[in-house]
């Protein structure tokens, strides 16, 4: 099957900033794609150059195997940083202007006011509406035409919890019907609980791009102490599965491939290393993340 | 091109303001033509001068160059429409939703050419209302009452000139407020500069305002009962369509290369 988006080499350029860096990647039908950077890493410029509203100065890229066009985008449904609506017209209205635009009919309007909770105020003009309202209709007209596509910028941006619970719900629901969403977020703890691949940016640079269990492998570490700590400290390196480990006092962190705890704890007590402590760590996706983006920030 | 029209007039449909502005329009400008019935300029022992305003077909240039002036509010609600586009970040919306930028500004365009268009509806009819009815010696000759229908066709042209430098305008400043300023301060001082102060007389025939301006020459020799052109001259008409093509050409240019 044919990708959904490739982007060949993107770059833009403000003035003296250097946005966007040679951007390179592909999402796939179905995939739920996650576009994961701390602010100003290029993710809402990447989207804005893939949507047309911002002209890349170098590099190119194509909708559905082929060159962006209006018609494109059409099947694309956008949530892009702020809500953008008609203060004056209610919530109907501008969803109707929304479908009109993307050549659908209006049949879907009340479906997705009612997803986005918004129903029971759908006649009442967006200016009476709060910040979380707006962006529950923003949503709702990314929803509007039945988009192949969706493409979200900080969708629970603006959302009391319960509005973040239902959006995510939304996003899952969207995706599980087959949909490809690609979702722009400085949230990990979003990306990981939403996306089944990421890529990572800072600074306009790709850092990693994968399945997210690829990029953002949680990687499982033992702690352990002993009565006798020099006897663990000469036993570590001989563990099985032994990666690397890292002595912290009498503690230890030990990186290890394909064991168990409980196999560890029986090859130190058959090597006369009785531990008195014992403790699986994962490592969060926080610190995979941070450990990514500062690894580049220094290298 | 139904789907943009369409689109259009979902925004205005339920645009209190529109319908405000549209119901003060219908009002006020039949209201405005209507009462210069009373216009003349008393000169001593009994005769005055002016009497002749509705007469066909003077009545034709009368009522274009007064409803010209008028339709200056039209130009600053046009331009409150597509600033509005980008105070509520819209056109970026639009674009985003599935137009072309080729699209917004055709739809910009049709605008253009419904209000020019139903504004002159609107002055045709009342042009046809004075010169039957409110004139004091109603035509003879049929031959009369179109014999300065020009003008009308003027008044059209000048509103779609009018309207397009006030879309190019807003494409390129955006807000509101300043839009309108620069509108006004082009035409009041800065057109008056280069004409007067700046450029030769003979590039100065040239400025843009002017020309639209020209459309309609003042109707002061009417007032005087002097003998008046049956129609805007063809160089103005020919310089107004220059200028017409190069604001939409010039809007275009600048929409398709901004980041929005």
């Amino acid at each position: 099957m044919s990708a959904i988006l490739s982007l060949h080499g993107l770059s833009k350029r403000y003035g003296k900033v250097q946005a966007l860096h040679n951007l390179s990647l592909e999402v796939q039908p179905g995939h739920i794609y996650g576009l994961l950077g701390p602010n100003g890493s290029g993710k809402t410029t990447t989207l804005g150059i893939l949507l047309g509203i911002t002209r890349p100065n170098q590099g190119h890229f194509t909708w559905f195997g082929a060159p962006p066009s209006a018609a494109s985008r059409q099947r694309i449904g956008t949530l892009l940083e702020t809500p953008n609506f008609y203060p004056y017209l209610s919530a109907v209205r501008n969803l109707e202007i929304v479908a009109t635009l993307k050549q659908r009919g209006y049949d879907r309007i009340d479906e997705v006011l009612r997803q986005t909770g918004l129903y029971d105020r759908r006649t009442s003009a967006i200016s009476t509406y709060s910040l979380g309202m707006r962006q529950r209709l923003a949503l709702a007209a990314a929803l509007v035409a039945d988009p192949d596509v969706l493409v979200l910028d900080e969708p629970t941006n603006g959302l009391d919890p319960q509005g973040i619970a239902d959006v995510r719900q939304l996003i899952r629901e969207t995706g599980q019907r087959g949909k490809t969403i690609i979702l722009a977020s400085h949230i990990l703890d979003e990306v990981e609980k939403i996306c089944t691949h990421v890529a990572v940016l800072k600074q306009g640079v790709l850092l990693a791009e994968g399945s997210i269990h690829e990029v953002l492998n949680p990687e499982p570490r033992l702690i352990l102490q002993a009565e006798n700590p020099e006897a663990l400290a000469a036993l570590v390196p001989h563990l099985p599965g032994y990666l690397r480990s890292e002595r912290n006092g009498e503690r230890f962190a030990v990186w290890i491939e394909g064991q168990t705890a409980a196999d560890i704890n029986r090859y130190c007590f058959a090597q006369g290393v009785t531990l008195s402590h014992l403790n699986i760590v994962q490592r969060s996706l926080e610190e995979t993340f941070l450990a990514l983006t500062q690894g580049e920030t220094h290298a | 091109m139904l789907r943009l029209l369409r689109a259009e007039w979902l925004k205005l449909k339920s645009y209190r303001a529109f319908w405000l502005c549209a119901l003060l329009y219908l009002i006020s400008l039949p209201g405005l033509i209507m009462s210069l019935h009373t216009f003349n300029i008393k000169l001593g022992g009994g005769t005055s001068i002016g009497f002749s305003f509705y007469h066909f077909p003077v009545v034709w240039h009368n009522i274009t160059f007064i409803a010209g002036w008028f339709n200056l509010l039209l130009y600053f609600f046009f331009i409150l429409l597509i600033t509005n586009e980008f105070q509520f970040r819209t056109l970026r919306q639009h674009i985003i939703d599935g137009l072309s930028r080729e699209q917004v500004l055709l739809s910009k365009g049709l605008l253009v050419l419904i209000f020019s268009t139903l504004s002159t509806l609107l002055v045709g009819v009342l042009g046809l209302i004075c010169g039957f009815t409110l004139s004091d010696s109603p035509p003879t000759d049929m031959a009369l009452v179109t014999q300065k229908i020009a003008f009308l066709g003027a008044f059209w042209l000048q509103n779609t000139a009018y309207l397009s430098f006030a879309t190019f305008l807003s494409l390129i400043i955006q807000k509101q407020g300043f839009t309108i300023l620069f509108f006004l301060i082009y035409g009041i001082v800065l057109e008056n500069l280069l004409r007067f102060r700046v450029l030769p007389e003979f590039s100065a025939q040239y400025l843009p305002l002017r020309n639209f301006g020209e459309l309609l020459p003042s109707i002061f020799n009417n007032l005087l009962d002097q003998p008046s052109p049956d129609g805007p001259a063809t160089q103005v008409v020919v310089v107004s369509l220059i200028y017409i093509i190069l604001l939409w050409g010039g809007s275009w240019a600048w929409l398709k290369t901004r980041d929005l």
